[in-house]
């Protein structure tokens, strides 16, 4: 693990160098958030919904609570809330184990009203589309313009008109999102999977976590 | 290429390749009734009373030279009870499903996605993980490492161990070879130009 230090020579612009963490990484010894096991860690389950548009009308946890290993329920989405799409989040559940927890969201018991659902950007942009959103189902843009464009395409010699969409677009990363926390009576210790050390500042990290 | 199932020689892609086509077929001709079947079917496994499937047994694994005993339940999977249980946290957990690679580990010298193997079925094998490996100047991590292939290293784990199974069966594997052997594999941050190098590099390598 020599090459995990500090270059001897700072300038190194223009140079190659081994990336610092890169041995670490490529021995399956570097921690990340998600290989720290902290005494006593529980693990969670999400339930999601199964429907691409409902409202529930019950919730029950109470056999779920009941079962091996499981120490705590957070309810998302109780009854009289709506979900919106095919996987919405409804409930959390946290246990000893992933599979206990696994089991415990299973057992819960959800009556749903189901409601008419938009699936695609189409139907939800459809004039009688169903209301998935608060507020409507289209937002305003954010259009900028610079210049004059109605005016460059009247002076343009040929003009192309086409409908153009774009994805949602996202890096996929195959990393977990997550940090995880060791926390004694004194200090928090945090080993976070951010790039920026500004986002890890503990002064903000007591009222995120809403603690004294 | 994996090699979770000893009957099965082709690749993974192919494989993927071949039931993908199935499923688009029958997602056509079964029309949205099937998905509400379905759907309907999970609301009624949900009404049933609570199954516990829970209970645990003793496993006795074989982890990188060293036997390790925990107990599991039946169902974990070798990845989830490698890092959930034994403390080897080299395998990584993405997609739990067989698809990315970055959980592979050698098994009996082959590699396998651990994500998709029962820890049960393990037992009395030899479980080889990338923390056991050479990190010398001959050896597959090093070669990632000068070569550059891997950049926030979550998928490296999975590329580095199936290049070494892949060089251990195959000490002098061509390009074309070395994309067969990690195809099981998918890299995110698009380092696969060093990964590569770096296959190739360690196969001269391991040889000097």
């Amino acid at each position: 693990m020599a090459a995990n230090s500090w270059p001897e020579k700072t300038r190194i612009i223009n140079t190659r160098y081994p990336r610092l963490d890169g041995l670490a990484k490529a021995s399956g010894r570097a921690k990340y958030p998600s290989d720290e096991r902290p005494e006593g860690t529980l693990f969670g389950v999400v339930l999601y919904s199964l429907h691409a548009h409902a409202k529930i009308k019950s919730l029950d946890s109470s056999a779920a609570e009941k079962m091996p290993g499981v120490k705590a329920i957070e309810v998302i989405a109780g009854p009289g809330k709506t979900v919106r799409y095919h996987g919405d989040d409804i409930a959390v559940i946290v246990a000893e184990t992933e599979e206990q927890a696994r089991d415990a969201s299973q057992a819960i018991k959800i009556e749903y009203e189901h409601l008419p659902h938009a699936a695609t950007e189409t139907q939800a942009m459809a004039e009688n589309a169903p209301k998935i959103v608060n507020g409507g189902n289209v937002r305003k843009g954010r259009a900028q313009t610079t210049g004059n464009p109605d005016d460059g395409l009247q002076k343009a010699d040929a003009v192309v008109e086409g409908t153009y969409f774009a994805p949602v677009i996202t890096h996929v990363c195959l990393e977990p999102h997550g940090l995880t926390a060791r926390w004694t009576t004194k200090t928090i210790s945090r080993h976070g999977q951010v790039h920026s050390p500004s986002w890890q500042r503990p002064m903000n990290w007591p009222s995120q976590m809403n603690c004294p | 290429m994996r090699e979770n199932d000893p009957n099965l020689n082709s690749s993974r892609r192919d494989f993927l390749r071949g039931s993908s086509v199935a499923a688009a077929s029958a997602v056509l001709s079964q029309s949205a009734q099937a998905g509400m079947e379905e759907i309907a079917a999970a609301e009624a496994l949900a009404q049933q009373e609570p199954a516990v499937a829970a209970g645990t047994v003793k496993v006795s694994l074989q982890v990188n030279g060293k036997p390790m005993t925990t107990e599991i339940e039946p169902r974990s999977t070798l990845l989830d009870v490698l890092r959930h249980r034994l403390d080897v946290t080299g395998p990584k957990r993405v997609c739990d499903r067989a698809s990315c690679g970055a959980c592979t580990v050698i098994v009996d010298g082959k590699s396998v996605y651990s994500c998709t193997t029962l820890a049960i079925a393990a037992q009395g094998k030899e479980i080889r993980t990338l923390e056991s490996f050479d990190t010398g100047p001959n050896s597959v991590p090093h070669a990632f490492h000068q070569n550059d292939g891997l950049m926030c290293g979550y998928c490296t784990p999975g590329f580095v161990t199936a290049c070494q199974a892949l060089l251990e069966k195959n000490p002098n594997p061509t390009l074309e070879e070395v994309r067969k052997g990690l195809d099981g594999n998918i890299c995110r941050c698009g380092t696969y130009v060093g990964v590569v190098k770096a296959a190739l590099e360690a196969a001269k390598a391991i040889k000097v």
